[in-house]
């Protein structure tokens, strides 16, 4: 591992002088995140030895013409809570080297990517998640022709500061038809397919079970674009793949994934549909967690942004799950009655999604095949249920709002992996309202209350952000869970923060408590601790 | 260009037709006590305490750590305490406190001592991996330990200071039992071998996306030899149910629980050329070395845990068991 940092190193050092640095172009960026921590048993914060943590970052890429090369170098002093210990220490996490014309496109060190949509194979970096499964190996891509483009990918993904210990090898095609196809080039409709097959090798040395050493996965996929509608399916298949995931059992695994919408200005609607069976693709078998996923398995319902929103967020299921998303976005015009001056966007969305309807077959001692599935049927055991409507509204050019009101059932037994709380039912509502004071100085404050007679009972939230003119930031907010049903755990969990900005610098400093939780991004997500304590962070980037 | 097309889809058919293993019969066929002896086993024994809450106490140590002996001690109370009869107590040796004598990076040995000291190699691969995933002894240093395995917080989230370890076996022993382990040791002295039958049971009906496994390992109590305490080195520091060896692997064997009160038994056999037979009482210098398992001191501990993929029910021991050879 030393030895191909040090190889790729001089690389790196090799491109840069052979041709001079005038010629090429240095990109960078870098963040820094820290926090102290004040053990606090009330609020469940845990006493954190070292007394403080910090995750940071710093990334360079150079390119010139068609040579790139980048290097992330990482320190974890230690990581914060919630962010996985191995991940302590400091080094250069990621290095490459990349020559790319437009017919051939090379890299070797670690690189991220995607087949398709993800289903069988995405490789990428989730800073906030603490998620980083590149695969450190080399990658080629080559246009056969126009219209055509096929690329190969192998290597090893990243486990924290080690690698894991599957070989990751893939290759995906894809084809579009308007380029291939003489005179295609000029229709309207666009029609794009792809197909991709991924095959991980893991010495097969579980002294229990017969298990396989390589295990593939295939998928194919169309893509259709007419004006404004568009149409995308994919469907993925997996190979017998036992693993701790899915308690060993040998049932192939299977993904089926349907996106359509129509848009045009000022409306657009949209309908999706998902199935997912046993879709669990990491390179090492026992692997847990996000830990050295291969695959990415898209989560329907939206990533929320507001505080109260994100207590009970969606995380995908891979064993498996069965769910729809439809989502109506439609603009009042200005000067019309509803619209005001200025317009009205209304934005309502829904989504379901339930358990497969399964079968046990009760063959843990022989076949494992664990159980059948109707993928017609639907499982009355709800995962997550979501409807959610938000209206924005200008009302004049000193003061616009967002109104959100969101109604949720969320299993989380399953989603949290939790035991006793079954379906949690809530009400959301949001106020969230600007108000431009004078030119460089506009008042952001939000006010969120969740209604629930369940889990944790009834939350408040409020806040109130001020910048001073065009660099400075000030901010107090405070979620109180006041319907809690143990006295003593009606707590204010408050924050007040404030900063600097200027152009890509970004420098907070902020004191308060943070309540436990899951953080979750497209279905993906990490435990997130209790704590209290300072935090410090730093963006910049060049 | 239709040379690419061949060269490029002869590789990708290459790498489909070889990168998919069907497995058609899952399960690796074992047959019962298949390596023991023909000849009636030297000795044979049961447990009789099934039916209550045991809880699995781990102690994780090297022989060069100064405050190890203050944990062994607090183990020790523990085994004494009226909950004692209710906890398996194992020390791991892991990391840099328990390298041996002379090895590269190992501690340095104070001046005078013989070469003998600090040469006995306690690190196993079980213990090693156990500390890499749920201790990390490397950051955390030890003496660290866990009960049960029960999570705590975010980070290595299982370890526990010894401190605290007598509060949370109290409040872990007081709770029911969720499991039970039943199991019969037979021994051969003379071949170096034992079998051990191992019966477990779930008391409520398995968790849907929970898994379960099996941890098999050897012990060894009292075994005599150097530590460091404090600024002092011990010659003959008793050690108390140290880990020798995982028997089925670091992490176990699946068990396949189809519900509550269905008990499912496993066979285990394991043999070694280290193994010696002294029963005598202790003495110093032992009669057997400590680099060398004296099989009158071997136990055999079980404990059964859970994984539920990531969470913080992931890793719970729910019954632990232990046996003496």
């Amino acid at each position: 591992m030393k030895k191909i940092q040090l190889i790729v190193s001089l690389l790196f050092v090799s491109v840069v002088n052979a041709q001079s640095l005038t010629d090429g172009q240095l990109r960078g960026s870098i963040e820094i995140d820290a926090q102290t921590y004040r053990h606090d048993s009330l609020i469940g914060a845990p006493a954190v030895p070292e007394k403080m943590g910090l995750n940071s970052f710093a990334q360079l890429d150079y390119t010139n013409g068609k040579i790139s090369a980048g290097i992330r170098y990482e320190a974890y002093e230690n990581a914060l809570q919630g962010y996985d210990a191995r991940y302590n220490g400091q080094g250069i996490a990621n290095k490459y080297l990349r020559f790319a014309d437009s017919t051939i496109d090379v890299t070797v060190g670690d690189f991220y990517e995607q087949f398709g949509s993800g289903l069988i194979l995405r490789s990428y970096w989730q800073y906030q998640l603490g998620v980083d499964n590149s695969i450190d190996g080399v990658r080629l891509k080559y246009n056969i022709c126009k219209g055509i483009s096929v690329k190969g990918v192998i290597g090893h993904q990243r486990y924290y500061w080690g690698e894991g210990a599957g070989i990751v090898r893939g290759v995906d095609g894809e084809i579009n038809l308007n380029e291939l196809i003489p005179h295609w080039d000029t229709i309207k409709t666009k029609i794009i397919l792809g197909g991709s097959f991924v095959s991980n090798y893991q010495v097969p040395d579980n002294t229990t079970y017969n298990v396989p050493g390589n295990v593939g996965a295939t998928a194919g996929r169309i893509s259709i674009n007419n004006g404004g509608f568009s149409f995308y399916s994919e469907y993925a298949y997996k190979i017998n793949d036992p693993s701790v995931v899915n308690n060993y059992i040998y049932k192939p695994g299977q993904a089926f994934l349907l996106r359509t919408g129509y848009s045009t200005k000022g409306f657009s609607f949209s309908v999706s549909g998902e199935s997912m069976d046993n879709m669990s693709f990491k390179s090492d078998r026992t692997a847990t967690k996000n830990d050295l996923d291969i695959n990415y398995l898209p989560t329907l319902p939206r990533d929320e942004t507001y505080q109260l929103a994100q207590i009970y967020p969606y995380a995908t299921q891979p064993n498996g799950e069965m769910g729809v998303d439809a989502e109506l976005r439609y603009t009042l015009p200005k000067e019309s009655v509803l619209g005001g001056k200025y317009g009205t966007e209304l934005d309502a969305e829904v989504s379901a999604i339930n358990a497969l309807d399964t079968t046990n077959l009760n063959d843990l001692n022989t076949n494992r095949l664990g159980y059948s599935v109707n993928y017609f049927g639907v499982n009355s055991e709800i995962y997550f249920n979501n409807t959610t409507i938000e209206l924005k509204h200008k009302f004049s050019p000193k003061f616009r709002m967002i109104l959100q009101y969101v109604d949720e059932a969320y299993n989380k037994d399953v989603i949290q992996q939790e035991v006793g709380y079954q379906i949690v039912h809530c009400n959301i509502g949001i106020f969230d309202g600007y108000y431009r004071i004078a030119s460089s100085n506009t008042l952001h404050f939000e006010f969120q209350e969740l209604l629930t007679k369940q889990d944790q009972g009834n939350w408040a939230f409020g806040m109130a952000e001020m910048n001073f003119g065009s660099n400075w930031f000030a901010g107090l907010l405070d979620e109180y869970n006041y319907g809690n049903p143990i006295a003593n755990q009606q707590i204010h969990y408050y924050t007040i923060t404030g900063g600097y900005t200027k152009n890509a610098l970004r420098v907070s400093l902020g004191y308060g408590k943070t309540r436990s939780g899951i953080l979750c991004v497209g279905g993906v997500c990490r435990q997130i601790p209790a704590s209290d304590g300072f935090s410090l962070s730093l963006t910049e980037s060049f | 260009m239709k040379g690419a097309y061949k060269i490029i889809g002869a590789g990708i058919l290459m790498i489909a037709a070889a990168s998919c293993d069907k497995i058609t019969n899952p399960i690796i066929a074992t047959t019962k006590y298949s390596a023991l002896p023909n000849t009636p086993p030297d000795h044979v024994t049961h447990t009789t305490d099934s039916t209550i809450t045991k809880v699995l106490l781990e102690d994780y140590m090297g022989h060069f750590c100064t405050n190890c002996p203050a944990a062994v001690s607090a183990a020790e109370n523990i085994l004494k305490s009226p909950v004692g009869n209710q906890v398996v107590s194992m020390e791991v040796n892991v990391g840099f406190d328990a390298d041996t004598a002379g090895e590269v990076g190992a501690p340095l040995v104070p001046p005078g001592l013989p070469d003998t000291a600090y040469k006995v190699n306690y690190i196993t691969p079980a213990g090693t991996a156990w500390d890499n995933t749920l201790v990390n002894s490397i950051n955390e240093g030890v003496p660290q330990g866990m009960v049960n395995r029960i999570y705590y917080d975010g980070n290595w989230s299982e370890d526990l200071q010894y401190s605290n370890w007598g509060t949370v076996v109290d409040s872990i022993a007081a709770t029911p039992q969720l499991a039970s382990i039943t199991m019969a040791d037979s021994c051969w002295i003379k071949q170096q071998i034992f079998g051990t039958q191992v019966t477990v049971a779930l008391k409520n009906a398995p968790a849907p996306n929970y898994s379960y496994y099996l941890q098999m390992v050897l012990v060894e109590d009292s075994v005599l030899d150097w530590q460091t305490s404090g600024s002092t080195t011990i010659q003959y520091f008793v050690h108390r149910f140290v880990l020798r060896s995982a028997i089925n692997g670091p992490w176990g064997d699946a068990i396949n629980f189809q519900s509550a009160n269905l008990p499912i038994t496993k066979y285990y056999t394991f043999n070694s050329a280290s193994f010696r037979y002294n029963n005598a009482a202790i003495t110093t210098p032992p009669a057997v070395p400590a680099r060398l398992f004296n099989m009158a001191h071997c136990y055999v501990i079980a404990f059964l845990y859970q994984r539920s993929n990531g969470g913080t029910h992931d890793y719970y021991v729910l019954q632990s068991q232990i046996l003496h050879l």
